[in-house]
């Protein structure tokens, strides 16, 4: 709240993105075939839920490791009696909280009112909702984690956190959801992580996964959890063996 | 050389436009030190822009059309939107980070410098890399 301006202009900037989809959706939708998979106002919760979600796992570790590396900050973060991953994690996360809580939230309110969110789920659901999200956070946070230690061999973040947030935008279905997408490309989607970081929480919300389908969702994450966390592990050797510290 | 030197930082429209140039001919030399490492930096880059492009792509191909707007004529839209944004980007950018600049105190930096200051901002962190997204 140290900068007022700046907590009020999130809020507007926010209401006009989700004003922004909201009117290209509306456009689109009546175009479409009347076997249609999802409806105007489902698609309206879509795009809301989709944007808190987008917020609470957005990461900046690949650049926060090019900073740390390039001026020898690492060696401090290295020798400190804490893991450098939760470390991140926690500011991240702290990060995310605040810019949820007093932007997101109060925006996703307001647009509520004026555009309406279906809830047609009931608490179990919800319930499994609000752990698939936790899972998803985590997801991503991982996968962010593991591009950005990319950069103790490349030394640069930017195409690291370009290339990935490019397959992120295309197979995590935050954006466009994926009953939309051909047939080959969500094929080519199963077997990436990204799917499970936003489209497939935001269809345990909105009732389009049972209680037997969220469960196997949840269950999913938590195994592409798993992998990423070995994959994390045996980078994170990888680099303790070279580490190469510079500048300080 | 010294004169030279010299002369970019006297005042005149004219020896503002060399001092541009100079500090822009510096500002890409740094950034093309390392050629494959641009190169691995503009492919990130097709990547992200070719991610919404496609993006695009398979909402309209799944609808056929935005309201009256058809498929080629939208990704008509965002390729000359990319353009634009580029063509801004690539001088306006550094300008951007003022209000971080501000923030940090790092502001009077730029007013030790004996030159003029706006030319000083405008080209240091003249970016290369726009250049990527032209294509």
């Amino acid at each position: 709240m140290m900068y007022r301006s700046e907590f009020f202009l999130n809020i507007i900037g926010t209401l006009l993105f989700i004003y922004v989809q909201i009117s290209i959706w509306r456009a689109l939708l009546p175009s479409y075939a009347t076997d249609a998979i999802v409806g105007s106002g489902q698609m309206v919760t879509f795009v809301i839920v989709s944007y808190l979600l987008r917020q609470a796992s957005r990461t900046y570790f690949t650049r926060a490791f090019e900073t740390k590396i390039n001026h020898g900050d690492i060696s401090i973060d290295l020798i400190r009696p804490i893991s450098l991953k939760f470390m991140m994690f926690a500011e991240q996360l702290s990060e995310n909280l605040s810019m949820i809580l007093f932007a997101c939230i109060p925006a996703a309110i307001i647009s509520g009112f004026v555009w309406g969110i279906e809830l047609v789920v009931g608490i179990p659901n919800l319930l499994l909702f609000g752990l698939s999200v936790l899972l998803a956070i985590t997801l991503q946070f991982y996968i962010e984690y593991i591009a950005g230690m990319c950069v103790f061999w490349t030394r640069d973040s930017v195409y690291t956190s370009q290339a990935l947030g490019g397959l992120i935008l295309i197979f995590s279905g935050s954006t466009v959801p994926l009953w939309f997408y051909p047939d080959w490309l969500n094929i080519v989607g199963l077997f990436l992580p990204f799917r499970l970081m936003a489209f497939e929480p935001i269809r345990i919300f909105m009732g389009h996964a049972d209680l037997s389908g969220a469960i196997e969702i949840i269950a999913h994450q938590a195994l592409w959890i798993v992998g990423l966390y070995v994959l994390e592990r045996l980078v994170w050797r990888e680099i303790q063996n070279n580490v190469f510290i510079q500048g300080g | 050389m010294r004169y030279r030197i010299m002369s970019l930082f006297r005042g005149g429209n004219m020896d503002a436009i060399k001092l541009f140039f100079a500090f822009t001919k510096v500002s890409f030399l740094t950034q093309l030190e390392y050629p494959a490492r641009y190169l691995v930096r503009a492919f990130g880059k097709i990547l992200s822009f070719g991610g919404g492009f496609a993006l695009l792509a398979i909402m309209l191909t799944r609808f056929g059309a935005i309201g009256t707007w058809s498929m080629y004529e939208v990704l008509l839209l965002y390729s000359v939107n990319i353009l634009c944004y580029s063509i801004g980007a690539t001088f306006a950018m550094p300008v951007c980070n003022l209000s971080v600049r501000v923030r940090n105190g790092l502001i009077d930096v730029i007013g030790q410098y004996n030159c003029q200051q706006f030319i000083l901002i405008a080209t240091q962190y003249l970016s290369v890399l726009q250049f990527n997204k032209y294509i």
